[in-house]
């Protein structure tokens, strides 16, 4: 695959086959490092990456024009893929990022229920406002809003484990004082969704926060010393050579990576000479598309990779010639 | 663009179906004209792949230099603190949002920035100025993001990362900013030396002797070695009436040229094209673009004139590019001017 193909693809059609390939491939490799339970809402990401893929294809790549900008920018096959995996971790960040402010608008339609507040509205369309505050018809502007949260940004925070799916941010003492402040800088009654912009732009700092966490939690990622988005086209070059291989091939890629003579391996598959030099042949012509054009240190990364998934799934058959 | 394959998911063909409603960037290649402040760019490195390219918007313009002053912009605006200046696509017509550092900003070649692909509003582009000039105090209320206050805010990371980033496109423009616009070398147009058509023997004395006065005064000049061989006949053919100072200056070319063998491989393209002339003309100033490419140089001025290129659209930029490769030399063009 090249990025000419892509380029080729995104110009005749938008969103072909071979980009949504990639997407799939991409989005799976970097959920992989998430927990699908604090990301997804769910035990396993099996149950949630279809949503995961259409969420970015349809949010990211199209509506915040984020294909155009990877088609505009990359240089190579690899580049483009490092932008989509960039891609993907925020919007798991932002996902993250979503639960948390409906969890703070949940608690501000409690406190907005009594002094100094007046709520307004019904459950569905609710607003609120100070008592005694005349109010005007209309909504708070981005404008306003991005002014209250500059003016909010230093109301304290409580920090959480990583590992919390929503945690709560705000003391009721702090979101009692932002909802005071909104209220008194709008003229107009607060809606829910003029706090979910205030509340958004309050958690720009933590935005980076949760990708920091993120890495953190995907696996060897000292070892190597590479970057998620490495780390992502590791494990998405490996699924792809494994999924291009029979077991045939697979068994053969194991042992070679092991560091077996062919007649090593010829004796531990109990398969003649020749066979295995055939069937090494066949397994290098499946490897080596997947590691052209990546780094050094990508390309030992994938062997690393690929001697622990091929060590993991060995059933120890042999198999006879 | 056609429909999606079937077999693709229903989203897909959602999703393409948006695609094919908005307006498309407009592709590479496009006529070539002067920066201006506000223009949003991909901004590539001097030398193709030494960088990752970036989007940048003009902040100031030196038509003197052909250099630009760029703020970095970027997609994330999530990320966005109170330095950037945020561009909605509905103002710039992108299909993306950017953000636009104000404090991060480098000096750019014009061809680096020849790929234009929107621009800022006028209001932005005067306030985004203004930032970069005076800081970010001077976005109004609600133009940006939020501030960085905590020590440990992870934004001050990323900031790094833009920098560097940044760095990469604009070291080779800054260094050689550093010397101005005399440290420049002069590289002196073949044509003006013999091949410009028409004129009498007066009027080419005179040329000369107004490129004798530029190259009196450059602090480095160049006149292309294989040009040398072609004004010594001029001088001959004129009865020997070649102004001493030019004879001074082409003396160590014509040496040069007479000692060591034409270069071979030296295929330069230029943009805009050369005006059809003496092949020897364009040989020389091929070979010494080369040379200079070879040597580091990413810019140098141009003693020339107009009718020894092609185009002269209305708003063309003043400087034109020689390509070898992935590398670029920047011509400044400087009209020759000659006394009546």
């Amino acid at each position: 695959m090249t990025l000419d193909e892509l380029v080729d693809e995104y110009r005749r059609v938008g969103i072909g086959p071979r980009i949504l390939g990639q997407v799939r491939e991409i989005v799976r490799a970097v959920a992989r490092g998430y927990d699908p339970a604090v990301y997804a809402g769910c035990a396993s990401w099996d149950d949630g990456l279809d949503d995961l893929v259409q969420e970015f294809g349809l949010e990211v790549l199209v509506g915040q024009g984020q294909l155009d900008y990877a088609m505009l920018v990359a240089t190579d096959h690899q580049h483009f893929r490092r932008l989509l995996a960039r891609q993907v971790r925020y919007l798991l960040a932002r996902r993250r990022r979503r639960t948390i402010v409906d969890n703070l608008i949940d608690r501000a339609h409690r406190l907005a229920n009594a002094p100094p507040f007046r709520l307004i509205g019904d459950r569905s369309h609710w607003c609120y406002t100070l008592l005694g505050k005349d109010v005007e018809p209309g909504r708070v502007s981005d404008a306003a809003a991005r002014t209250v949260a500059a003016r909010l940004a230093e109301v304290p925070t409580i920090r959480a484990e990583p590992a919390l799916r929503a945690p709560v941010v705000y003391s009721e003492a702090s979101l009692r004082t932002i909802l005071a402040e909104v209220a008194a800088a709008a003229p107009c009654a607060v809606a829910a969704g003029d706090l979910d912009r205030v509340f958004g732009l309050l958690l720009t700092s933590w935005l980076p926060s949760f990708l920091k966490e993120a890495e953190a939690t995907v696996a060897n990622a000292p070892a190597h010393g590479l970057d998620a988005e490495e780390l992502a086209i590791v494990e998405e070059t490996t699924m792809a050579i494994l999924n291009g291989c029979s077991d045939a091939h697979r068994q053969v890629l194991r042992l070679k990576i092991e560091g077996l003579s062919d007649d090593g391996v010829a004796g531990a598959l109990g398969l003649s000479r020749p066979t295995v030099s055939k069937r090494k042949q066949e397994a290098m012509a499946r490897l080596e598309p997947g590691l052209a054009g990546l780094a050094p240190e990508l390309r030992l990364a994938v062997l690393d990779r690929l001697g622990v998934q091929l060590g993991a799934s060995e059933g120890g058959t042999r198999e006879d010639s | 663009m056609k429909t999606a394959e079937p077999s693709l998911p229903a989203w897909v063909e959602e999703a393409n179906r948006r695609l094919r409603a908005r307006t498309p960037l407009p592709p590479p290649g496009g006529p070539r004209r002067a920066p201006e402040v506000g223009d949003l760019c991909l901004a590539e490195p001097a030398d193709r792949g030494a960088a990752e390219p970036a989007i940048v918007c003009v902040v100031e313009v030196d038509d003197g230099l052909a250099v630009v002053r760029a703020a970095l912009a970027s997609p994330d605006t999530d990320l966005a603190c109170d330095t950037h200046l945020l561009a909605p696509a509905a103002e710039t017509g992108l299909p993306f949002d950017l953000m636009i550092s104000s404090h991060l900003t480098g000096s750019l070649w014009w061809f680096q920035v020849a790929r234009r692909i929107g621009r800022l509003d006028a209001a932005r582009a005067a306030w985004l100025r203004e930032a970069c000039r005076s800081g970010p105090g001077a976005l109004p209320v609600g133009a940006g993001g939020l501030p960085v206050t905590a020590p440990r805010d992870p934004r001050r990371e990323l900031e790094a990362g833009d920098r560097a980033r940044l760095a990469a496109l604009t070291s080779a423009c800054e260094r050689a900013l550093a010397g101005g616009l005399r440290a420049l070398p002069l590289v002196v147009d073949p044509l003006l030396l013999i091949g410009l058509p028409g004129g009498s023997d007066g009027a080419r004395a005179a040329r000369l002797a107004a490129v004798a006065g530029e190259l009196t005064t450059a602090a480095r000049s160049l006149v292309p070695g294989r040009a040398a061989a072609a004004v010594v006949e001029a001088f001959e053919t004129s009865g020997g009436r070649l102004d001493p100072d030019l004879w001074q200056a082409l003396r160590p070319c014509l040496e040069q040229a007479l000692a060591a063998p034409l270069a071979a491989g030296t295929a330069v393209e230029f943009e805009p094209p050369r005006a059809p002339g003496a092949a020897w003309a364009e040989d020389a100033l091929a070979e010494s673009c080369a040379a200079l490419l070879a040597g580091g140089a990413r810019s140098v001025r141009l003693l020339t004139a107009p009718q020894a290129w092609s185009g002269g659209q209305p708003g063309e930029p003043a400087a034109a590019v020689a390509r070898r490769g992935a590398a670029a030399l920047q011509l400044i063009r400087h009209t020759l001017e000659v006394s009546p």
